[in-house]
């Protein structure tokens, strides 16, 4: 028959009183001290001295008495204790989950980072040119002689004086050439992209050189630099010229990608395009680029301060770096969209541009806005000197400026 | 009723005056000692000494191993198993350091409170008892008794065997419990077969024999004979299956709280009973048939007149004898029959 509780006090500490008073027992010599009670209850003493005091402890009321007592007390500190956790453990996940989530979701988007460079770099380049700032003088790689057929000579080009270091961040933003058709505008301040000739890097990779200042930083070339960036035998248009990120304030605001009607199609079967890294295009020569470990096929745009950096994505993303494109954070995105220009007057300011007349603008540095295009077409370019101030450029060599903000447009010469 | 004030005791188990001849560690303790020091951790606002903590670890260790001289590796066995943090705080208190005061009324007090008033229960007044039981454990601890000629701290009696909170309890405890015996007056029993049997004793029928002429001396045969085999049973059996039936019967607990007071869960406990209580049936009668040289008819005879009389509730684990025996044994009637049967 099994042993129960059938008929015990409910009542420890009154169950404790009524034994102790109805007890005969006497204190016996030998009765230990609090000590070894204690050591008791810790489960302390060794096997000998237990046994030898478990016996004691059967004959005598006065040592149960006492132990049972400590039970009581142990039996409430352990009821505080368990309260105390109880309110403790919530107030730990609360704090914890935010903490997890949030580098839960950085580790996502830093994974999702590289696979969408990985992407890229399977696309046609479109325009990757990203050159740190140079001095106006600074040297460019020879560019190829441009066609004959180009109405106007951008500005002559300085020589490139040294290749860029590939440790620099910006280096390592690879940009396969590309070309823009160069279109001698008839304001000289405006274009003059010099065309860029990707130069390898000790990686083997083709990247971005050095480029002049003043006329940008990346070469549009003209369209057989174009061609030859991405397709020897591609003819781009007269497009837009292929502008390059430059953020100075009176630069000119450059597109990455510079994309004539077709070429898109062209450069979809060119890679990867290789370079001629040494002597820059030549008129009829495909230009190719090698690709590099790290190869990015991204348009840069800068900013007047070397931290501060945009970049477009596949056409589709726009991340902003501040800290010299190390590090991007993803501030918009269309799936549908193909933006392949920007010009950043100032570290918070930033107009893209695209095709379907896609026309972004950011004034903050975090928030984009679309503003209304002058017209429903391709743009390949910007140039903006605030957030007020601005002129896109479409494919077709039209232009379109406004000054406030894009709310109206007029045709520019 | 004798009652032993906690000095007394405290005299004829450890104390001050008899660690003050502790002996001192030989040269081979020197890094146990610097082992426990270090574990200690005691903060330098404390002030204590590690010569100081090396004094009260003598005398922890004279009291551990009162009468025998212990080797080096048994000394340094149980130096590991101290509380070293407590005792530091205990010594440092026992000194009278007002950091370490603050340190233990912040760390201890509460629980202390807590404690008592577990202890002394909700009853009316229980509050009010509670609060003085643990208040009157403040001033002894902090040494306002004298002993002696000299202030002494109750600290002075902790060796680290246990955690300080533990011994804090048990302080609590014996407190407690010295308190209600000394509002009753009892009369001292003198018995020598344990607390168990002289409840069994004091509640037998005896007493009623003695004020019945009319009683069956047979039966008073009966159970001094069962008493003397249940004394012999329980002899026998392990402290631990003696302790936890002391629990049950004696003192009337809950599994549960046996199952704390032993380190065991509760449907260990009730199995153990079970087992045990089945083992000291066997063994008693076993010995009423060795010792008494009683037949089984006897045995049963004697195991009848002890169901429902007899203060042990052993009526419902007394089970039938087993078949062969009881094919030979004479027919019963009647509600013994009936009572045995149950």
């Amino acid at each position: 028959m099994p042993v129960d509780d059938q008929g015990r006090e409910k009542d420890p500490a009154a169950n404790l009183r009524r034994r102790t008073l109805a007890s005969s027992a006497n204190i016996a010599e030998a009765c230990p001290d609090p000590e070894i009670l204690a050591a008791y209850a810790d489960r302390a003493l060794d096997a000998g001295e237990t046994a030898r005091y478990e016996l004691h402890f059967s004959q005598c009321a006065h040592c149960r008495d006492q132990l049972a007592a400590m039970d009581l007390a142990a039996v409430s500190v352990a009821i505080a204790q368990a309260r105390r956790m109880r309110w403790v453990w919530p107030w730990t996940w609360f704090v914890l989950a935010p903490v997890t989530s949030a580098l839960l979701i950085a580790a996502i988007l830093i994974a999702r980072r590289p696979a969408t460079n990985r992407a890229l770099e399977q696309q046609t380049p479109l325009v990757a040119m990203q050159t740190p700032s140079q001095p106006a003088d600074a040297a460019v790689p020879e560019a190829a002689p441009m066609d004959a057929t180009t109405p106007a000579t951008p500005e002559p080009r300085a020589k490139k004086s040294a290749p860029p270091k590939p440790a620099t961040p910006l280096s390592r933003e690879r940009t396969p050439a590309f070309a823009g058709p160069i279109e001698p505008a008839p304001d000289t301040t405006v274009a003059v992209q010099a065309e860029r000739a990707p130069v390898a890097d000790k990686a083997g990779g083709a990247r971005v050189g050095d480029l002049p200042r003043g006329g940008g930083n990346n070469s549009a070339a003209n369209s057989k630099s174009q061609t030859v960036t991405v397709d020897s035998s591609a003819q781009t248009p007269k497009a837009a010229p292929p502008l390059v990120a430059d953020g100075a304030a009176n630069g000119i605001a450059s597109a990455g990608a510079a994309p004539a009607p077709t070429a898109p199609a062209r450069l979809a079967k060119q890679q990867p395009a290789t370079l001629n890294a040494t002597n820059g295009f030549a008129a009829s020569e495909t230009v190719s680029v090698e690709p590099a470990l790290d190869r990015d096929v991204n348009t840069i745009v800068r900013s007047p301060d070397p931290q501060i950096l945009w970049r477009i994505s596949r056409g589709q993303f726009v991340e902003r770096s501040s800290d010299a494109g190390q590090t991007w954070r993803a501030q918009w995105t269309s799936v549908n969209a193909h933006v392949v220009a920007g010009s950043a007057p100032s570290v918070e300011t930033c107009w893209i541009v695209g095709r379907g007349g896609i026309v972004l603008l950011t004034t903050d540095g975090k928030k984009w806005r679309t503003i209304e295009p002058p017209a429903s077409t391709d743009f390949v370019g910007v140039r903006a000197s605030d957030a007020s101030s601005a002129t896109v450029i479409s494919t077709d060599g039209h232009k379109f400026e406004t000054s406030d903000g894009g709310k109206h447009w007029t045709a520019a010469p | 009723m004798t009652y032993r004030p906690l000095t007394a005791v405290a005299a004829s188990t450890g104390a001050p005056g008899v660690a003050a001849c502790a002996p001192r560690f030989p040269a081979s303790l020197a890094n146990a000692v610097e082992r426990a020091w270090r574990k200690a951790a005691a903060p330098t606002d404390w002030d204590l000494t590690r010569e100081e903590f090396q004094a009260a670890l003598e005398r922890g260790v004279a009291k551990r191993f009162a009468g025998a001289a212990p080797d080096a590796k048994k000394t340094e066995a149980y130096l590991e198993t101290l509380h070293a943090g407590d005792l530091a705080l205990a010594v440092a208190c026992s000194k009278g350091c007002a950091a370490a005061w603050d340190f233990f009324m912040a760390e201890f007090r509460p629980e202390l409170y807590r404690a008592a008033r577990a202890i002394v229960g909700t009853a009316a007044g229980g509050e009010v008892a509670a609060r003085e039981l643990a208040d009157s454990l403040y001033a002894n601890l902090y040494g306002l008794r004298e002993s002696g000629g000299r202030q002494q701290s109750l600290f002075e009696y902790f060796h680290g065997r246990s955690k300080l909170s533990t011994w804090l309890h048990a302080v609590l405890a014996q407190r407690h419990v010295d308190e209600i015996r000394r509002a009753r007056a009892i009369e001292p029993l003198e018995d020598e077969t344990g607390e168990v049997i002289a409840e069994a004793e004091r509640a037998s029928p005896r007493a009623a024999q003695a004020s019945s002429p009319d009683a069956d001396p047979e039966r008073a045969n009966y159970f001094a004979a069962l008493q003397a085999a249940l004394t012999a049973a329980l002899g026998a059996l392990d402290a631990h299956d003696r302790l936890r039936l002391a629990y049950y019967y004696a003192d009337d607990r809950t599994l549960a709280e046996i199952g704390r007071l032993l380190g065991e869960h509760e449907a260990t406990v009730s199995r153990k009973l079970d087992r045990t209580r089945r083992d000291v049936r066997s063994q008693a009668e076993k010995w009423l048939r060795g010792s008494k040289r009683w037949s089984d008819a006897q045995v049963r005879a004697c195991l009848d007149c002890a169901a429902g009389e007899w203060p042990f509730d052993l009526s419902a684990q007394l089970k039938p004898v087993g078949a062969a025996d009881a094919a030979r044994a004479p027919a019963a009637a009647g509600p013994k029959t009936a009572a045995r049967k149950i």
